[in-house]
């Protein structure tokens, strides 16, 4: 049974070494129960390989892993029963149908028929479930393998790249599957992506790893800042400085316009604009940009490689 | 351990491995006939011994090195070994239901070669009486032959079938395959008794 109290998964001081190769280095992690966990990196910054260790599947060289206060290493057996994993979307049978594949890890399991059935309707498959797995679509098999880790209603959803080769259609279908699992399920999500567009959009927390190590990890909305840039471009753009400046901004002059940063969201760009309007300025654009994942990813990466340079 | 078992028999639907199984015994059979039209008439009890000796000296291993990676092959070719290894089940039975399986299809082959001899004496009798098997067919002799055989073949297989689970790619089995049971027979043969040294060129 989960322990309630405990976080759904936990890293202390993980590493993972293959060879003198360090591929994990001292990750300290911790999702809690209930969140969707974004798991950000580059390829090979070693966010496979800490999954690999999560779900059991890679021995730690150093550190431990717990799910829901189980130990993987010492306790496999009953972390394993309360996680649900999708790793690769094409460990299918094409042999059998989607029912069939299903059927497979449910006696594995141990558990009822009924529960086939159960899963197919989460992830709206019940009307191709009989249709033989070679004949389904990328977008169709991630969806069979999300089913399949949801047998045995798993509290820990792991879920390696998920979106990984699917189209829009099928990255706006499995971001809604993803987004809405939590709800019907109850269970914490933890998925690694490099869409960091969609991370944004699904993700309560995220981690960042880089070249093996865990640089960036918190609630989403804490790590991205609430400033903004407010981008204004301005038939007269010296007019535009000087109303900007006297409303108590800063504004940087940019090639196409004038760049100040702002705090107050969309209502503070409404002032601004009201003022440039009454001072008799022209105002041909004025745009909110928010910094998003993909700027705090890039700035961390640049920030990580930098202090690695010096 | 038995639903194990009924699992890995279902993932061999529409899989190479029963082609496989039934075109290894039919083989010997093949050239059991051809011998035997080759030679005088033998009593039936000689004719089950060199079918069985032609099996398991010369089809039996190469049907292992091949069900081995067949068998491996059902996991290594969707990469679902990670799936299967994150289950909450003992990795033993998973290893253990694969090998068992292994082992129930050579038994089975064995059984299939035997009943198949039996046929192949019925042909020779009809198409070639002068050559047809003499006596009784020995059931007893055969069935325990091949369990013998089978037997004998399990160190093997499980070897092998730990080598092509090991290794996704088939290369390492086969290697293992070919050279692991040969070496032995090779080193035998190539070893000359101490009184022919130096004249045995």
């Amino acid at each position: 049974m989960p322990r309630e109290e405990e976080p759904a998964i936990v890293c202390e001081r993980l590493g993972k070494r293959f060879g003198r190769r360090w591929a994990v280095r001292d990750v300290g992690l911790r999702v809690e129960a209930g969140s969707v966990f974004g798991f950000l990196g580059r390829n090979g910054a070693g966010k496979t390989t800490t999954i690999r260790v999560v779900l059991g599947l890679l021995q730690p060289s150093a550190g431990t892993v717990r799910v829901f206060g189980h130990d993987v290493v010492r306790q496999r057996l009953a972390a394993a029963r309360l996680t649900g994993s999708l790793l690769e979307a094409r460990a299918t049978y094409d042999q059998l149908t989607g029912r069939e594949n299903l059927d497979t890890t449910r006696r594995m399991l141990g558990l009822r028929a009924a529960e086939i059935d159960r899963v197919l309707e989460l992830v709206e498959m019940a009307g191709a479930a009989d249709r033989r797995m070679g004949h389904y679509s990328l977008g169709m098999r991630q969806r069979l393998g999300l089913a399949r880790a949801l047998l045995g209603r798993p509290k820990l959803l792991v879920l390696d790249e998920p979106m990984n080769g699917l189209d829009p259609d099928g990255i706006r279908e499995m971001r809604h599957l993803i987004r809405v699992l939590p709800e019907r399920t109850g269970a914490t999500v933890f998925l690694s992506s490099h869409l960091l567009s969609e991370v944004e959009q699904i993700a309560t927390h995220v981690g960042l790893m880089h070249d093996g190590r865990l640089v960036l990890n918190g609630p989403i909305g804490t790590l991205l800042p609430n400033a903004a840039e407010l981008h204004v471009r301005a038939a007269d753009a010296d007019r535009a400085a000087q109303v900007l400046a006297a409303a108590g901004h800063a504004p940087v002059r940019t090639p196409d316009g004038l760049s100040v940063a702002v705090t107050g969201g969309d209502r503070e760009a409404a002032r601004l604009n009201r003022r440039l309007v009454e001072a008799g300025c022209d105002v041909a654009e004025l745009s909110l940009r928010r910094p998003d994942l993909e700027a705090l990813y890039m700035r961390v990466q640049q920030d990580q490689s930098r202090s690695e340079a010096a | 351990m038995l639903t194990l078992l009924h699992l890995e028999l279902r993932k061999l639907k529409g899989s190479l491995i029963w082609p496989l199984v039934l075109a290894a015994p039919v083989l010997v059979n093949i050239f059991v006939y051809m011998l035997v039209l080759r030679m005088q008439p033998m009593p039936w009890t000689d004719g089950v011994a060199q079918g069985v000796a032609l099996w398991c000296f010369f089809i039996m291993p190469m049907t292992i090195v091949a069900l081995s990676i067949l068998l491996s092959g059902v996991e290594h070719g969707p990469r679902a070994w990670d799936h299967i290894l994150a289950l909450p089940v003992r990795r033993w039975r998973i290893f253990a239901a694969k090998a068992a399986v292994m082992m129930l299809l050579i038994g089975l082959m064995g059984v299939m070669l035997l009943i198949e001899l039996r046929v192949t004496g019925m042909a020779v009798a009809a198409f070639a009486p002068d050559k047809a098997f003499v006596g009784e067919f020995p059931w007893l002799q055969g069935l325990k032959l091949t369990a013998q055989t089978w037997a004998a073949s399990l160190c093997m297989g499980i070897i092998q079938l730990w080598v092509a689970i090991r290794f996704r790619s088939f290369v390492a089995p086969c290697r293992w395959g070919w050279r692991g049971p040969s070496s032995p027979s090779s080193a035998l043969a190539s070893t000359r008794p101490s009184t022919c040294r130096g004249r045995c060129r």
